[in-house]
């Protein structure tokens, strides 16, 4: 996957992948960390019948709520990180991130994100 | 399985059956030391074959070691095998022995089994409490096993590695006393099907190993004067250890 676009196979392939990441979760919302964050988060918003707070939109009262995250790639973890500090600022805690991509160079895992449990479909 | 319907089985074979839709069983294997760690996999499904990662709060890894307990391992996510993998630094314990400890509630209705309690659903049939645990142990000689009892349901094995031709073992208690005449599911990974048995009048278990690998023995009770009346009907204990044969 060389940009952001996906086709709709692409699409399909990527909304199941989500929903497997999540679909045993228990959590109030997921938040997106992209444009194709938003997409995914909302086919798995839909089918669980979860809140959503799609990319760039501000954190709601979330005292006591439970946050999962998704992106479609982690790199250094530094938009990631801050997102996780608007929930935490929130009241809220993030349980888990899931990326289509990871570039696993840039260690986000064990830096800037250790402690949040990361699941990537793709390790490069 | 065989062909029953839902209504003709036993209830202990109906809640194994609803835990095998959403929980399968969890264990830890393939025990390694890197970089001075030991790293270890936390897998979620059935019969030793991973299914995907468990649900971040069942994965919750709790260590012990000749002192008692010590910080809890890291967790991270991996892809092969899909699941979890725990580690820790090796500090020179004789044993450690590690845990992974969950628990749940579920509850069923007429649209089939939902995480929650049973005040949350007006058509509750049942609800139950699930604590599933996987442990292992890790011991520096192959043999001590340690003295730890971590969870209500426990199988104490009496040496940390299987020898093959010799015989395995195992004690299953419950709230720290013997419990006798209580199933346990044996697995070694390649049999076809998992072998059922069942503990003697003193709560053991003894297994001939005929083959290396990878054995898993599964135990399950159920007390149902662990009841909440607005959350769950009765609280169901499964415990995994997974041990190697050489």
């Amino acid at each position: 996957m060389a940009s952001s676009d996906l086709d709709a196979q692409g699409f399909a392939a990527a909304s199941a992948a989500a929903i497997d990441m999540f679909d045993r979760e228990v959590f109030d919302y997921i938040a997106a960390l992209d444009p194709c964050g938003t997409a995914l988060a909302g086919v798995v918003a839909h089918k669980m019948k979860r809140g959503i707070i799609p990319c760039g939109a501000p954190i709601p009262d979330a005292e006591g709520k439970r946050f999962v995250v998704i992106g479609r790639k982690l790199s250094d973890g530094k938009e990631a990180a801050a997102l996780v500090e608007s929930v935490k600022a929130a009241g809220g805690t993030v349980i888990k991130m899931g990326f289509l991509i990871e570039e696993s160079s840039f260690k986000a895992r064990r830096t800037l994100l250790r402690g949040i449990p990361v699941e990537s479909r793709r390790i490069l | 399985m065989e062909d029953r319907t839902l209504q003709e089985m036993d209830p202990e074979t109906l809640r194994s059956f609803s835990r095998m839709i959403y929980g399968h069983e969890i264990w830890l294997e393939n025990v390694r030391k890197e970089d001075g760690e030991f790293r270890i996999y936390g897998l979620y499904g059935h019969k030793l074959v991973p299914d995907k990662p468990m649900p971040t709060d069942y994965a919750n890894p709790v260590l012990y070691d000749d002192d008692g307990r010590v910080e809890d391992p890291y967790r991270d996510i991996v892809n092969d095998p899909r699941g979890w993998e725990f580690s820790f630094e090796d500090a020179g314990a004789d044993v450690y022995t590690l845990y992974v400890d969950s628990s749940s509630t579920w509850v069923t209705d007429d649209e089939g089994w939902h995480r929650g309690v049973k005040r949350d659903f007006s058509k509750s049939e049942y609800a139950g409490a699930f604590h599933m645990c996987a442990k292992r142990i890790i011991s520096r000689d192959g043999k001590k096993v340690g003295d730890v009892r971590h969870a209500e349901l426990e199988i104490i094995p009496d040496s940390a590695t299987l020898k093959v031709g010799g015989k395995a073992r195992l004690e299953v208690l419950y709230e720290g006393k013997p419990l006798p005449n209580n199933k346990v599911i044996v697995y070694c990974r390649g049999w076809e099907d998992l072998k059922t048995m069942k503990t003697d009048s003193q709560g053991v278990l003894e297994l001939d190993v005929a083959e290396p690998g990878t054995y898993a023995f599964i135990t399950k009770y159920t007390d149902s004067s662990k009841a909440v009346s607005d959350e769950f009907d009765e609280t169901s204990y499964t415990m995994t250890i997974t041990m190697e044969a050489e």
